[in-house]
């Protein structure tokens, strides 16, 4: 997978829950001789709760930021939160993180339980446990984990602690909504005299500040609902409430202390990868090798991508300023393993070498993340690259060409996508931005869906059915765009063992006593060609005798739609899939001898704007034919088609359950 | 504290590292020749498809200059296989140091990439004093047929006893591994004992400078596959354990003088205590019957606070509840409160204020081992007791610490294993019986009519018993009533399309263990029947009908192992609108092919109502693989029939 991580540990702890949990079993924590509760927490304590549903296990009572800026761009924070718990589950909340690496530091940390009967607790820095544990192979970050006694329901539950940084950008982030509800959520601002500021408010209607004074400046907002995870639903950045702030000193003073424009954010990653970029004696040996019998423009981009992309090792690195600058591309090119910023500025090196300029392009693996309204590095979480294209060479085959204004036409590659071909855009990159930096300045880039037919999934089957209600025959399947980069991810990183078990357990949704006779993949390493399955079963009872009626189902295999609102729960957020496509069936299977078809299901026919369907069966001789069409032309589907969606996946599922019915001849 | 907090950490250590141990003294120069077929090598033919095979790994273990020494050489044969390319070593500060570390790759051509890059180090923990840390590295350049090697030393800071244990097989499969421990002895010392397990023929050999060695061969990589035994119950392992007590030639020798000792303490903490017998009959009368007076007390043993099925505590919260720890059953009854343990003592002492004979039994439950009782091992006894009672003429194996845990049931995990009941005279080991597939049924009960679109809807009661009953009070004892209604919904969705809708009406027996867990609620599931021309086709087994089957791959490598025998009963009544006939109903379908699984699947027509029956018993824990095949069959076969269709003639047809 790409490098969800990048950057990330600026902005939600890269820990996962289960790691915490193993912090956790480490507690040591020394009774408090004399508990002195915050008046903040005590005032908290006595709010109001929201009305919440009956599934809620806790309210945030009081969630504060309170940011202070120096001059010199140092920035000191305090995070106060209060939970009152309500149900047992609510119980998790009491076990907490804390981030901090070598550019930011804890400088205090408490947290206190006020419970409902008996002594107050108080829980201090030195009870925490510290932990490296994240999901990147390399990083130094860290975590304090704190465990509040008693966090059960009916106690108020809270924490505060300082943090000390120097940010590279002159930005904070105030996450107002988050998958509890909040009573209560204020974010304080202080500067330096003359400083100015300039607030995005995101996914929220536009709050006035109750504090406004030119050294502070403070927002408050109440009983804020809660974010409900739903299946398919967007990132909750996508969805949830914030506000972004950029702060800097008087105008014309502030490039010293970071960039607050995706122009200038565009420059800032410019210069700090271009030390990276210098080429070795190594690099230069390899790019000519490489591009040897490489006469075009397109056939050098194609082969340095392609080496970049499947040679260098993708290897998650997370250290100190790493987190944000390459390594050098000649280290990279050395040890043959890099993460995604790496990688890229490697192929940037390399394509320089035969004279194809690029950019460093920051990008972001979730959509909806990024706001264009609110220029920020932080929240990207990737890196490719754009390459410009020349005037002379043709776009035919290149999905993943866009306009800019800046930069003309641009080729976008992801040498950290290891299975998505060349010319195409990996999913996650589609309806998204990228920043495309240069020494010149940066350009906030929008990727455009894929056209269906780039996704494309044809299956073809031909098949026999038996007296006796088994079914057998012979399948192919070919995948090109992302429906052969998903299959072919699965299958690279399977033993062959483990192949024939997906295979097997794909059949075994749709059949019964079913036997894989024969299966070979092809093309599964040529990234650039379609990949094909081809496989062969025999089923047994496939078709259901009832008396002398036999009851076969069209369909025989695959799933189209996705399930997604199928059922009759009330949807509070859109639905986003994975990918545009273009996938068809047409299947043959063979009538037993002596039965004919009596009955069978009408055609499916439906359109939406975000998909189509069509299906239908016809009998020809002794053989029926089901052919069918699913498409997909829109990854978001809004709340106010969840009807149609609704309707749209449901026929799909009736259709792919329709059964004909034969009957014996001469009955 | 330190110790359960360093226990914890070595824990952490060991969970860690999944990486492969080795040994070599040599230096960086000096590695192995590699042969022609090792680099042409391009897949396993002991293993076929793998992604990566270990061609040889070495461990010396040295505990008189207390240093480890680890090498292992590992073919790469796919894209994922590049993964082992990327190495942690775990290890605690202070405790030990991890030193050189040399690296290399080396291409099918021969190439060779000496690993020269930065050895990263990580923090995993850090509590108190206790830290726990990582060196991370990756090789260079890993591609497909590649081999990649690398050593290290782990260097610890003193001499001391402390045990070994080789794990013989990994995840990949293994050509040849050579291990040596040369242990620290010195006069006074403890004496060194090893033993096996799951590794039938392996033998270390004792060496001329008191040294340990052991080579092995061609051993298969541990797969990971659904309903197997924990991996640490089938990997292969030699142990090697320093202690100061006197080793048995056999293992009853062993095991009678521990349950002589284990004996001595619980005769110490039950005892012959006055207040026990007044409390026995304050609970029972004279006339009650054995089982009767039984259950009395069990459910009075049950009435004692468990402190260890309360929610887990932080240290500030256990010092303020200051609980008086128990030295004896007086105490509990003083204190109303005990762990585990001390309800199971509690419930023996009981017992035998009764008159019945009574004692403890020590075993491993099976959620975390099997007891191996030729490892002569004390300690895999020590972490679980029930209580075995003679009433009348029958033996009764009970544990009234366990909550809600009905008079009669065991949890599954304290069934079909072996236990100790130590005796004054010795061990006497027993069978804790398994549970019956009649014990632990899920009952669901349908009472739906069918509508003209296909649509069915109606109610459904579902009821659980025995095992499920006391798993998911189990699971849900710490939750909430609105969690409770939440776990039984989605239970009950988890057996539905996507497109049913039910509403959950009550749920009673939560906290009465000895009535059934049972829920009811309204069903709707629309388009379960469809139209096709002039009939409704329905499937029979509408439960079933939109589930995966069990074993769906066609090859497996490991046992079959299912925690506890159960049975699936269901029962549906569907009416069928006025005028709709059903034409032909499916014949009654048996499958019985022995080893306790039996499937019947029938429908009856009463009237307007189709009645359909369903039974699915799986009677057996543990099937050996060899019945894979078979055992597969059954399943598939099952849902096949659960699939069947019934074909219903819509009213405005005519016969046909």
């Amino acid at each position: 997978m790409m490098n969800n991580n990048w950057y990330c540990k600026r902005l939600v702890p890269a820990i996962t829950s289960g790691l915490l949990l193993i912090a956790a079993g480490l507690f040591c924590a020394q009774p408090a001789a004399a508990v002195d509760v915050p008046t903040w927490l005590r005032q908290a304590a006595k709010e109001t709760l929201p009305s919440v549903t009956p599934e809620t296990i806790a309210v945030i009572l009081h969630d504060e930021v309170e940011t202070t800026v120096q001059n010199n761009g140092e920035v000191e924070t305090t995070y106060r939160r209060a939970y009152m718990i309500l149900r047992p589950a609510g119980r998790d909340l009491g076990i907490f993180g804390v981030h901090f690496d070598n550019e930011t530091k804890i400088t205090w940390m408490k947290a206190w339980c006020i419970p409902k009967e008996g002594k107050e607790y108080e829980v201090k820095e030195k009870d925490a446990v510290e932990s490296g544990l994240t999901e990147s192979f390399y990083s130094d970050d860290r975590y304090k984990v704190m465990e509040i006694p008693a966090a059960l329901p009916g106690n108020v539950i809270g924490y505060e602690y300082h943090q000390k940084q120097r940010p590279f950008f002159l930005q904070d982030e105030w996450r107002i909504q988050g998958n509890l509800p909040t009573r209560r959520s204020r974010f304080t601002l202080n500067l330096p005299s003359g400083w100015e500021h300039v607030a995005m408010w995101i996914h929220y209607p536009e709050q006035k500040p109750v504090v406004d004074t030119p050294t502070q400046v403070a927002w408050e907002v109440e009983n804020i609902p809660a974010i409900k995870r739903e299946p398919s639903m967007p990132d909750p950045r996508a969805v949830s409430g914030r506000m972004g702030v950029t702060f800097h000193p008087p105008s014309g003073t502030t490039s010293a202390l970071g960039p607050t424009n995706w122009d200038q954010i565009g420059v800032w990653l410019s210069q700090l990868a271009s030390g990276p970029l210098q080429p070795t004696a190594e690099i230069q040996l390899k790019v000519k090798e490489l591009t040897a019998s490489a006469t075009t423009w397109r056939e050098r981009v194609q082969v340095l991508g392609t080496y970049v992309q499947s040679r260098i090792r993708y290897v998650d690195i997370e250290i100190g300023i790493g987190g944000y600058q390459p390594h050098a591309a000649a280290d990279t090119f050395h040890h043959q393993y890099g993460d995604c910023k790496d990688k890229a500025t490697l192929l940037s090196a390399m394509l320089r070498e035969v004279g194809i300029p690029s950019y460093l392009a920051l990008a972001q693996t979730e959509r909806g993340v990024i706001v264009p309204e609110f220029a920020s590095a932080i929240t990207f979480n990737h890196m490719i690259l754009a390459i410009p294209l020349p005037a002379d060479v043709s776009v035919e085959g290149l999905s993943a060409v866009v306009g800019t204004s800046k930069f003309g036409k641009l080729l976008i590659f992801d040498p950290t996508s290891e299975y998505t071909p060349f010319g195409n855009l990996p999913n996650y990159e589609q309806e998204n931005y990228i920043l495309v930096s240069a020494p010149q300045g940066g350009e906030l880039v929008h990727l455009p869906l894929s056209d269906p037919a780039t996704n494309r999934l044809v299956r073809t089957a031909k098949l026999e059915l038996h007296p006796d209600g088994s079914l057998s025959g012979a399948v192919v399947e070919i995948r090109s765009g992302n429906e052969a980069t998903i299959q072919r991810e699965m299958l690279v990183s399977s033993s062959a063992t483990d192949r024939t078990k997906q295979l097997e357990s794909f059949l075994g949704a749709f059949l019964r006593g079913f036997h894989l006779t024969k299966a070979s993949a092809e093309n599964v390493d040529k990234v650039g060609e379609p990949l094909e399955l081809h496989y062969e079963f025999t089923a047994e009872r496939y078709a259901k005798t009832a008396g002398d009626l036999l009851v076969v189902r069209a369909r025989v295999i695959g799933e189209k739609g996705s399930g997604v609102a199928e059922g009759d729960d009330p949807r509070r957020l859109p639905v986003e899939f994975d990918d545009t496509t273009l996938q068809t069936d047409d299947f043959e299977i063979k009538l037993p001898p002596g039965y004919t078809v009596d009955d069978l299901p009408r055609p499916t026919k439906t359109e939406t704007e975000f998909g189509s369907y069509t299906s239908q069966i016809q009998v020809t001789g002794d053989t029926i034919h089901y052919t069918r069409t699913y498409q997909l032309k829109k990854v978001f589907v809004p709340l106010d088609k969840m009807d149609e969606l609704r309707k749209f996946n449901r026929q799909i599922a009736g259709d792919e359950r329709a059964s004909v019915v034969l009957k014996r001849s001469g009955q | 504290m330190r110790s359960s907090r360093l226990a914890i950490a070595l824990c952490l250590l060991m969970a860690g590292a999944a990486i492969l141990l080795a040994f070599s003294a040599r230096a960086a120069a000096d590695w192995p020749p590699i042969s022609q077929d090792e680099l042409a090598m391009r897949d396993n033919p002991a293993e076929p498809g793998a992604n990566a095979m270990i061609f040889y790994r070495e461990v010396l273990v040295n505990s008189v200059d207390s240093s480890e020494n680890y090498y292992v050489r590992i073919k790469v044969f796919t894209g994922e296989g590049k993964k082992y390319g990327d190495v942690e070593i775990p290890y605690i500060k202070g405790d030990a140091q991890v030193n050189d570390l040399h690296a290399r790759t080396i291409h099918p051509d021969g190439k060779i990439i000496e690993f020269n890059s930065k050895v990263m180090e990580k923090l995993v923990v850090k509590a108190g004093d206790i830290k726990i840390l990582e060196k991370t590295f990756t090789l260079p350049d890993v591609t497909p047929g590649s081999i990649i090697e690398y050593r290290y030393k782990i260097q610890r800071d003193a001499n001391s006893f402390y045990n070994i244990t080789w794990r013989l097989q990994e995840e990949l499969f293994t050509r040849r591994a050579h291990f040596v421990f040369k242990p620290y002895m010195s006069p006074g010392s403890p004496q060194l004992l090893w033993r096996t397990l799951r590794a039938p023929g392996v033998s270390p050999q004792k060496q001329k400078d008191g040294s340990y060695a052991l080579d092995i061969n061609d051993v298969a990589g541990l797969a990971d596959e659904d309903f197997m035994l924990p991996q640490d119950e089938l990997r292969g392992r030699v142990e090697f354990i320093y202690t100061r007590e006197e080793y048995a030639k056999d293992s009853k020798e062993y095991w009678d003088r521990i349950a002589k000792v284990f004996a001595e303490y619980e005769d110490k903490f039950v005892g012959k205590r006055s207040s026990i017998r007044d409390v026995v009959s304050q609970v029972t009368k004279p006339t009650d019957s054995a089982e009767e007076k039984l259950r009395k007390l069990y459910a009075r043993a049950q009435q004692v606070h468990n402190l260890d099925e309360e929610p887990s505590k932080s240290t500030q919260e256990e010092k303020r509840q200051k609980s008086k720890d128990n030295n004896n059953v007086e105490d509990i009854l003083k204190h109303g409160y005990g762990g585990n343990d001390d309800i199971d003592r509690f419930f023996v002492a009981l017992a035998q204020a009764a008159g019945f004979e009574s004692s403890v039994v020590n075993l491993t439950p099976r959620s975390r081992g099997l007891f191996h009782r030729d490892l002569q091992d004390w300690h895999e006894l020590v972490d679980d007791l029930i209580v075995w009672v003679h009433a009348g003429d029958k033996d009764y194996y009970l544990d009234p610490a366990v909550h809600l845990c009905p008079f009669g049931i065991l949890p599954w995990s304290e069934t079909s294993i072996m236990g100790m009941r130590p005796t004054k005279q010795g061990a006497v080991f027993v069978t804790i019986p398994a549970i019956p597939s009649s014990s632990s049924i899920t009952e669901r009960k349908l009472q739906l009519t069918l509508d003209l679109d296909g649509s069915l809807s109606g109610t459904l009661t579902v009821r659980f018993t025995g095992e499920r009953a006391l798993t998911y009070r189990q699971n849900e004892r710490e939750d909430d009533e609105t969690g409770k209604k939440k776990f039984i919904t989605d239970k009950v969705k988890e057996w539905l399309p996507s497109t049913a809708k039910f509403d959950l009406t009550s749920v009673t027996g939560w906290d009465t263990p000895e009535t059934p867990l049972e829920a009811q609620g309204n069903l709707r599931i629309a388009g379960m029947g469809e139209t096709v021309g002039r009939r409704i086709l329905l499937p029979i087994g509408l439960y079933e009908a939109g589930q995966r089957q069990l074993f769906d791959a066609s090859a497996r490598k490991q046992d079959i192992y299912f925690h506890y025998a159960y049975e699936d009963v269901d029962d549906i009544a569907i009416q069928l609108p006025t005028g709709v006939q059903a034409s032909s109903l499916p014949a009654p379908q048996v499958l019985d092919p022995g080893g306790q699984l039996k499937y019947e699947i029938s429908v009856k027509k009463e009237g307007s109502v189709l009645h359909v029956q369903r039974r699915l018993t799986v009677g057996g824990i543990i099937y050996p693989v060899a019945y894979y095949s078979a055992i597969r069959q059954f399943f598939s076969t099952a849902k096949s029939n659960d699939e069947q269709q019934l074909v219903l003639q819509a009213p405005s047809s005519g016969n046909n």
